[in-house]
C-alpha cells in the first residue's frame, strides 16, 4: 500500500545522509591495489620456474629460522632507525613443534586497514580497578555525538545503566553525551544481571558525573571530579583507524595450536577500549604497557581462513611498542602465560630478513604493491 | 596503457563517488562500501583489457556493486557482529541510540533490512527510479522488486510504529 509520508521521510532520509559523502583517498590506493595485484597474478602465472626457486629458498630460510641453534645473522636484532618499519618475529622461546605457517604484509605503508563505525563521535573510558590494580572492576564511559534532537532534556534507562543528556532545540543540530556505568564484563559482582548483560552502576553515580561533566575546547567533555576511585584510562573516536601497514606472522604446530602476530603502524585505537572486561589484566610486555585476556584482544580474525586455529582463540596479548605500533598476539591452544612469554622474547628483523620469510607471492620489499597471505608450510 | 586502462580511469572517476555514496546508502559503512566499490572496478578491469565495451557502465557497475555488496555482507555478517562486540561505543546500544532522533530512528530500522531489500528502497527513493528500471538494473523480475519493496516498507512501518509505541 502507498505511503507518501514515509516516502517521503525515505527520500529525506537518504539526501541527507548521501549529502557531503565523498570516498576518501583510501578507495583510491585500494582501487590502485587490486589493479596492480591482477596484473601480478597474471605476470606470475608465468613464472613456474622461478617460483619453484624462491619456494625454496623460502623453506631454506624458515627451516633456519625454526632451528634452536640458528645463526646469529639470519635473525639478529637490528638498530633501528626512526623511519624504519619495525619487523617482529617469533624467537628462541617457541613451543616445541610450533613451525613458521604463513607470513603477509609490510610493504603497504600508509594503506589503512579499516575503522570504527561510529556510533558516537568519541568515548572517553573511565576505570576503577582491583587492589592490585591489574583488572578492571567498574566501567564509566562518557559518549558524545552530534545529533539532531528533538529537545533538550535528560533521558535515562537506568535498568541498562545510562544517562544522557540532549542540547539543542528543533531541528538544529545538537549534541548528545552519555554516561554509561556497569561492572566490568567477567566480574563475579556482575554475574547477577538476568539478561547476562553487565551489572549497572546506581544511577545516582551516574547522574553525578553528568552533573559534572564541563564542555572542553574545541569539543568533547571533561569530567571535573572523578567519582571515588575511577581513573581515567583513554579516549578514542568512534571512528578510529585501525592501523596502517599491517603485517601479519603465524606459527603453530597445527591447525589446533599456535599464534598469529599482527602489528601495524598509525594505530588510533588504545589499549583502553578493552579495559571494560575484568578478564583483562594489565602486564608489561617488552618494557611497555600492555594487557593479556583470555579471548581475542583483535578485532576481528584478519587472517587467511588456512589457519583455521584461530577461530578458537585462548589468549592474546596487546601492546604499544616506542615506535607507536600496535601489537597483538592472538593464540589458540595456549595460555596466557605461554603467549606472555613469547611476546617477550620476540627478535627484531629487518626488512631483508622479514621478507625472505614471504612465499611467492608475498616477496615485495620494495613495492607498494599489498602482499596476499601465503602459507609457507601448509 | 592499452584502451582497456584508459577506459577504466575514465569510468573510474566519473563514477566512483556515485557508487560510494550508493553504497554507504545501502550498507551503512564507508569502509566496506570502499572496498566493495574498489572489488567492483577490479573485477570489471579484466573485462575492459579483453576489449569488452559496456554501452552503459552506470547500471552495470550498479549492479555489480549490488551484487557485491549482497554477497559480501553474508560473508561478513559474523565478522560484523564479533567486531561490534569488541569495540566499545558499538556494543549492541543501537536500539537505544535509535530513540534520539527521527533521522537515527529511521536509520536505524533501515539497518535490520536485508541488503537487497535496502538496494531497491535506495534505488527507488534516492536514485529515483521506477521498478521497472531498478529490474532491469538488478536483472530481475518487475515482481520481484515489487514485493521486495513492499516486504521492506511494511517491515519499516512495523519497526518505527513499535517505537511509537514504546517511547
Amino acid at each position: 500500500m502507498p505511503d507518501p509520508d514515509l516516502d517521503d521521510r525515505l527520500r529525506e532520509l537518504f539526501e541527507e545522509d548521501a549529502r557531503d559523502l565523498e570516498p576518501s583517498d583510501r578507495l583510491d590506493d585500494l582501487v590502485r591495489q587490486l589493479r596492480e595485484q591482477r596484473i601480478r597474478r597474471r605476470r606470475w602465472a608465468a613464472r613456474g620456474l622461478a617460483t619453484v626457486a624462491v619456494v625454496a629458498t623460502v623453506a631454506v630460510t624458515s627451516a633456519v629460522l625454526r632451528s634452536p641453534d640458528r645463526p646469529a645473522s639470519v635473525v639478529a636484532g637490528t638498530s633501528r632507525g626512526d623511519d624504519e618499519t619495525l619487523f617482529l618475529v617469533a624467537g628462541g622461546s617457541l613451543p616445541e613443534g610450533f613451525e613458521l605457517l604463513a607470513t603477509s604484509g609490510g610493504n603497504t605503508p600508509g594503506v589503512r586497514i579499516g575503522r570504527g563505525t561510529g556510533t558516537w563521535d568519541r568515548t572517553q573510558r573511565w576505570v576503577r580497578f582491583d587492589a592490585a590494580h591489574e583488572h578492571p572492576v567498574e566501567v564509566i564511559d562518557i559518549q558524545w555525538r552530534a545529533s539532531k534532537v528533538l529537545r533538550d532534556d535528560v533521558r535515562s534507562m537506568e535498568e541498562q545503566g545510562w544517562v544522557e543528556r540532549q542540547s539543542g532545540a528543533g531541528s538544529e543540530r545538537g549534541s548528545v553525551v552519555r554516561v554509561t556505568g556497569h561492572v566490568a564484563r567477567g566480574h563475579p559482582d556482575g554475574m547477577g544481571s538476568p539478561d547476562g548483560s553487565e551489572a549497572p552502576l546506581p544511577p545516582e553515580v551516574l547522574r553525578q558525573v553528568l552533573d559534572d561533566l564541563t564542555p572542553r575546547a574545541p569539543d568533547g567533555f571533561a569530567l571535573a571530579r572523578a567519582p571515588d576511585g575511577f581513573e581515567l584510562v583513554g579516549e578514542w573516536s568512534g571512528r578510529a583507524e585501525a592501523g596502517t601497514n599491517r603485517r601479519l606472522v603465524a606459527y603453530g604446530e597445527s591447525n589446533l595450536r599456535g599464534f598469529q602476530l599482527e602489528i601495524v603502524d598509525d594505530s588510533e585505537r588504545p589499549l583502553s577500549m578493552s579495559l571494560d572486561d575484568s578478564t583483562v589484566r594489565l602486564v608489561t610486555v617488552r618494557g611497555n604497557e600492555g594487557i593479556v585476556a583470555p579471548h581475542n584482544l583483535g578485532s576481528e580474525n584478519r587472517f587467511d581462513p588456512s589457519v583455521l586455529f584461530l577461530s578458537d582463540i585462548t589468549a592474546s596479548v596487546m601492546w604499544v611498542e616506542p615506535g607507536g605500533e600496535l601489537v597483538t598476539i592472538t593464540a589458540a591452544g595456549m595460555t596466557e602465560d605461554e603467549v606472555l612469554a613469547i611476546a617477550d622474547d620476540l627478535e627484531v628483523v629487518d626488512a631483508d630478513t622479514w621478507f625472505a620469510l614471504h612465499g611467492p607471492d608475498g616477496v615485495d620489499p620494495s613495492g607498494s604493491l599489498p602482499s596476499s597471505t601465503t602459507v609457507v608450510f601448509p | 596503457m592499452g584502451a582497456g586502462d584508459r577506459q577504466f580511469d575514465e569510468i573510474y572517476r566519473a563514477h566512483r563517488a556515485d557508487l560510494f555514496r550508493l553504497a554507504v546508502l545501502i550498507c551503512g559503512d564507508r569502509t566496506r562500501s570502499e572496498d566493495a566499490v574498489a572489488e567492483v572496478f577490479a573485477k570489471v578491469l579484466p573485462r575492459w583489457r579483453a576489449g569488452a565495451v559496456l554501452e552503459r557502465p552506470q547500471q552495470y557497475l550498479r549492479r555489480a556493486l549490488v551484487n557485491e555488496l549482497s554477497g559480501g555482507f553474508r560473508r561478513q555478517a559474523l565478522e560484523r557482529r564479533t567486531a561490534a562486540k569488541q569495540w566499545g561505543d558499538d556494543r549492541g546500544r543501537m536500539a537505544f541510540d535509535a530513540e534520539i532522533s527521527e533521522h537515527d530512528r529511521m536509520a536505524a530500522a533501515l539497518a535490520t533490512l536485508p541488503v537487497v531489500q535496502r538496494a531497491v528502497l535506495v534505488l527507488r527513493y534516492y536514485v529515483d527510479l521506477s521498478e521497472a528500471e531498478i529490474a532491469t538494473l538488478l536483472d530481475v523480475p518487475q515482481g520481484t522488486v515489487k514485493s521486495r519493496a513492499a516486504r521492506a516498507m511494511a517491515r519499516l512501518r512495523e519497526l518505527l510504529d513499535e517505537e511509537t509505541v514504546d517511547a
